[in-house]
């Protein structure tokens, strides 16, 4: 299909969904680090 | 005055890691059901950005009432644990309205062609981050503990006032962005049930995260104040 809206990869969709794992895993990724190295 | 509170225990509690193993996990489950959920009928698979973009907007919003209910109950009691898990509140509403709007901005584009229109809910959206914002700095400005708390706390009651007119901007005003997906004042739904599971499974998992993350940022800010106080 040529709408750029029905592809599947589409890459507003896909750049969303990079960036809000990549935030929320890193954030929780950050917390750990942050904790290791508490002492 | 501060008190020197008692020593947060040393290893994090069960809640805490069963709260940030289920969000973890869950989150990752949400990726199946986004990835098979049905096209919309005129925005195809674009609108799968809906269930990620609603998830953080609606967590955004439960910090703004947990920055609320904190700064309160700091005015109440000075304990100075209100006032930093207001602060914890705080940074979780930069990270989750901050991803609310930078998703936004990227479903905008290929919707209504532009990254950003001055409509009322991205405005209001805007000005919301933005007090959040004001109100690191505010903190970053005043060295006095006690003042620091307060006028913090005055931010973070302030500050709540704009997630309903936020939230309604969207009736109250000629407005751009789509009506609310869940109409919490008629309890209607925009979505077709085949949609739902992977808004529903985005939406615990950020929830759960979300309360994961404050016990856990919780008992770090705790953590620093102890050995603060213990190093003068």
């Amino acid at each position: 299909m040529d709408n750029p809206l029905f592809n599947p990869a589409n890459p507003f969709v896909v750049w969303v969904y990079l960036l809000t794992y990549g935030a929320v895993l890193g954030y929780l990724g950050y917390l750990v680090w942050r904790y290791r190295r508490r002492e | 005055m501060q008190t020197l509170e008692r020593t947060p225990t040393t290893r994090l509690d069960g809640l805490t890691l069963a709260l940030l193993g289920t969000g973890a996990l869950a989150f990752l489950v949400a990726l199946y059901f986004v990835l098979t959920s049905p096209p919309e009928v005129s925005q195809g698979y674009v609108y799968r950005i809906v269930f990620v973009h609603i998830s953080s907007a609606w967590v955004g919003y439960l910090a703004c009432f947990g920055c609320l209910a904190y700064s309160v109950a700091y005015l109440v009691t000075r304990k100075p644990t209100h006032d930093r898990m207001a602060a914890v509140m705080a940074e979780l509403i930069l990270l989750f309205m901050g991803l609310t709007l930078i998703q936004g901005m990227l479903y905008a584009r290929p919707t209504w062609g532009v990254y950003w229109e001055w409509e009322p809910r991205l405005t209001t959206t805007a000005i919301l981050f933005a007090v959040y914002v004001g109100y690191f700095v505010l903190r970053a400005a005043i060295e006095d503990p006690e003042l620091r708390a307060k006028a913090a706390a005055a931010v973070g009651i302030l500050g709540v006032i704009n997630v309903p007119i936020s939230y309604m901007s969207v009736i109250w005003w000629r407005s751009l962005h789509q009506v609310q997906s869940f109409n919490l004042t008629t309890g209607k739904s925009q979505f077709d049930p085949a949609m739902l599971p992977a808004l529903l499974v985005t939406l615990t998992a950020l929830t759960l995260l979300f309360f994961g993350f404050a016990r856990f940022k919780g008992y770090l800010a705790a953590h620093s104040a102890r050995k603060e106080a213990l190093d003068g």
